[in-house]
């Protein structure tokens, strides 16, 4: 059985709030902060947000798509970013594609719909054409459908973390020779739902680098090494769960133990619980220069900070946090051009 | 008999082999109990109860009875969401099988977790949602913090007392139960892990009931598999969880393997978000795949657990699919049931449930029958296992196949680990 890392970065895709492409994410403009009204019944507040600019021409192309035309933002997000990673390459010399998506939140925009138009207007109107995008692996299916993939594809559900499984996920298919190349992927969208439990979790009063819940995705499109390869996922941290804030303190430190100390962070703090665990943890190693906030959004953000360190000014080996919000600490090791 | 080994089988340290089994179902809190009720062809169908249904076109479900959780003061028990109080005793079951869990145990901190579900704690999510558009300010953090499918695998590892290792939650729709456990043995093959805890676990929850009760994928009759006048399927809940372990883990410590996963394919059907392709060709796809990962020809496929929802497209493709791999002249003497005309349709845990009662068939040489069937579809009438069938001797290998929303696609094939000493 051949080892499971490295991996050979060969393109990349990003959505955020930034705009299309992963050039947003080097040097984004300043963000105007979206406010979102509270759901709450006669509620005037409104949270800040950063939304993606979703009337940006990459993104509309994807509403005139036949099997999107009814999908959730998250799709579209989805679909582009993986379709910007697969630019360039000859689809048929990839080989068997495989799809390994990260979610934190899912679709949450259509569940909320579908629950609250059955709340407000009774069981027997719950909407046919929503529920069926509600599903965790509904942007995923979609996603897999317009590009044409037909093997190997995996929803994979948790806090940022879950980006690493789905990298985990990529290189325990290609050693299992499943697949020869797997697009990695992650993507969140906003609701007012979830802004509205951020906001049950106290997380907008945390830090003075402020919480703001953002909406995007990121891709990676990788596979086994051939010849010289100046993009590297080098290797992941095998994650450690953590069940309370010592413990993530704790886990933090056994995660990023496995590390050279002497490699250098690329910092990921975003204005939550964890940006102080992170400074600790990595107290004790260079840092390079943080990215401007394009604010949290959760499985997305931790791709677009592994597309910073690959695609951004630094070179050689970097080490990025992948600290998850609420289930485990996880970490890469990855080398940039 | 030995079977002709794939290439992958050759790495006979790395073979995953299952060393505990847990299940909850609506047959029974235990595998121990819902087995026997499930060879008799008992129904676990029967007024939803868990939340309202009065405005719904569709009243019935598959219930599980909440197996009790001695370790626990009333007060913990009730932070548990539905889905944890599902997973925990099947987690534990599967773990105290396997030797892990006791006082003489081995640490099992850095166990690797492949789980699926569909919807997690949803109803904390339901209950969220209509309590703020209610304007309530006050214990929501409680519910709405701990709803995450996440959250359920902090629960078990509260629960339990460990500290796992890498997590991969799966939501892979009404395949996922399949996927987690295919994907368990993916890490064991890879090197990437030793030991999986892996399975899946599903609670009956009103959003999700309703969806599938407004696409009419949900019968107001019974839940008729393969029948010709099917008309949807009967809402379960349920989990199963299983050790999965490299053979030379298990061989380390003294551990009798129950079965081995010998085989695991997964493909993508892109014909459309909840219909599957009338042709069945993805499944065939990881049919074939998973077969011949396990050394296996369609002839020795001695059982299969069928997906069958009893949805009229549903089914349809499985008999399409069925009649590929098998080919028209072994069909017949395939044998194949779908135990959710019994237990329901559990979802995110219907994969891992069913793989349960494949391995029990492989070891008992006792096939579930298919209940509820009036009508076959003929092409599968032959196929279908009696009520009363005998135990079918000298069974050399089991699967279980899942098809789900998104077109998501799993089999498994199980094989003796006499097989393979």
């Amino acid at each position: 059985m051949p080892a499971l890392f490295p991996l050979e970065v060969i393109g990349a895709g990003a959505v955020s709030p930034a705009g299309c492409g992963v050039e947003f994410l080097l040097q984004p403009a300043a963000l105007e902060v979206a406010p979102m009204p509270s759901l709450r019944p006669g509620a005037k507040h409104a949270y800040p947000t950063f939304r993606v600019p979703t009337a940006a021409a990459p993104l509309v192309r994807w509403s005139r798509e036949p099997r999107l035309r009814r999908a959730s933002p998250v799709s579209h997000f989805l679909v582009e970013a993986a379709t910007q990673a697969l630019a360039g390459h000859d689809r048929a010399a990839l080989g068997r594609l495989g799809i390994a998506t990260a979610f934190f939140t899912g679709a949450p925009a259509y569940s909320r719909r579908f629950f609250q138009g059955v709340l407000e207007r009774g069981q027997g109107a719950a909407s046919p054409a929503l529920f069926p995008e509600t599903v965790y692996n509904s942007p995923l299916s979609h996603t897999a459908a317009v590009l044409g993939v037909e093997g190997a594809a995996y929803a994979l559900v948790g806090d940022e973390s879950a980006w690493v499984e789905a990298m985990r996920t990529a290189a325990v298919w290609l050693a299992r020779d499943e697949v020869d190349t797997v697009l990695v992927l992650a993507a969140e969208e906003l609701d007012i739902v979830c802004v509205e439990a951020y906001a049950v979790a106290g997380w907008f009063r945390h830090s003075p680098n402020p919480f703001i819940p953002a909406e995007g995705a990121a891709a990676l499109l990788v596979r086994r090494p051939q010849g010289e390869a100046p993009r590297q996922i080098r290797a992941l941290a095998p994650t450690c769960s953590y069940r309370d804030r010592k413990g993530a303190e704790r886990a933090a430190r056994k995660c990023l133990a496995n590390f050279d100390p002497a490699l250098p962070v690329a910092p990921t703090a975003q204005g939550t619980w964890l940006d102080a665990i992170e400074r600790d943890a990595t107290a004790d190693r260079p840092h390079l220069a943080p990215g401007p906030s394009l604010g949290q959004a959760f499985v997305a953000s931790a791709g677009w900070h592994t597309l910073r360190a690959l695609f951004g000014p630094g070179t050689g080996e970097v080490l990025v946090p992948v600290f998850g919000q609420n289930q485990a600490i996880s970490a890469l090791q990855l080398r940039a051009a | 008999m030995r079977l002709p080994m794939h290439p992958p089988l050759d790495h006979p340290d790395r073979l995953p082999v299952i060393t505990g089994i847990g299940c909850v179902t609506p047959l029974g809190a235990t595998l121990g109990e819902t087995w026997p009720r499930l060879l008799r062809g008992e129904d676990a169908a029967g007024p939803v109860t868990v939340f309202d249904v009065s405005g719904a076109r569709c009243k019935m479900a598959a219930e599980c009875v909440l197996p009790p959780w001695p370790d626990l003061s009333p007060k913990a028990l009730s932070r548990l969401s539905r889905a944890s109080r599902l997973l925990l005793p099947a987690a534990r079951d599967a773990l105290t099988q396997a030797g892990l869990l006791g006082a003489r145990a081995p640490s099992i901190d850095g166990i690797a977790l492949s789980i699926s579900t569909t919807a997690g704690a949803m109803g904390w999510g339901e209950d969220f949602l209509r309590r703020v558009l209610a304007g309530a300010r006050t214990g929501l953090l409680e519910t709405i913090g701990r709803q995450q499918p996440q959250q359920q695998i902090l629960d078990l590892q509260i629960a339990l007392g460990f500290d796992a290792g890498s997590v991969c939650i799966l939501g892979n729709a009404c395949a996922s139960g399949a996927n987690a456990l295919g994907h368990a043995a993916d890490l064991l093959w890879s090197g990437a892990a030793e030991m999986v805890l892996t399975g899946g676990f599903e609670a009956l929850t009103e959003l999700v009931y309703l969806g599938f009760d407004c696409l009419q994928a949900s019968s107001t009759d019974r839940c008729r598999p393969f029948d010709l006048a099917r008309s949807g399927l009967l809402m379960g809940e349920g989990a199963a969880m299983f050790v999965l372990e490299t053979a030379s883990s298990a061989r380390r410590r003294g551990v009798e393997p129950l079965a081995v996963l010998a085989g695991y394919g997964h493909s993508t059907d892109g014909h459309h978000l909840t219909q599957p392709s009338p042709d069945g060709r993805a499944l065939v796809t990881a049919m074939r795949r998973g077969a011949e990962r396990a050394g296996l020809a369609p002839a020795d496929v001695g059982y299969v657990n069928a997906h069958g929802t009893a949805t009229p497209m549903n089914d349809g493709t499985e008999v399409a699919a069925y009649r590929s791999f098998f080919g028209d002249e072994l069909l017949p003497q395939a044998r194949v049931s779908s135990t959710k005309a019994v237990i329901g349709h559990t979802l995110g845990a219907a994969g891992a449930i069913e793989a349960a009662f494949a391995i029990q068939a492989l070891r008992t040489g006792k096939l579930p029958p298919q209940m509820q069937t009036r009508a076959p579809i003929p092409e599968i009438a032959a196929s279908l296992v009696p009520a009363g069938l005998p135990v079918v001797s000298g069974l050399r290998s089991t699967a279980s196949v899942n098809l789900g929303f998104g077109g998501s696609n799993a089999a498994l094939f199980f094989r003796p680990f006499s097989d393979f000493t």
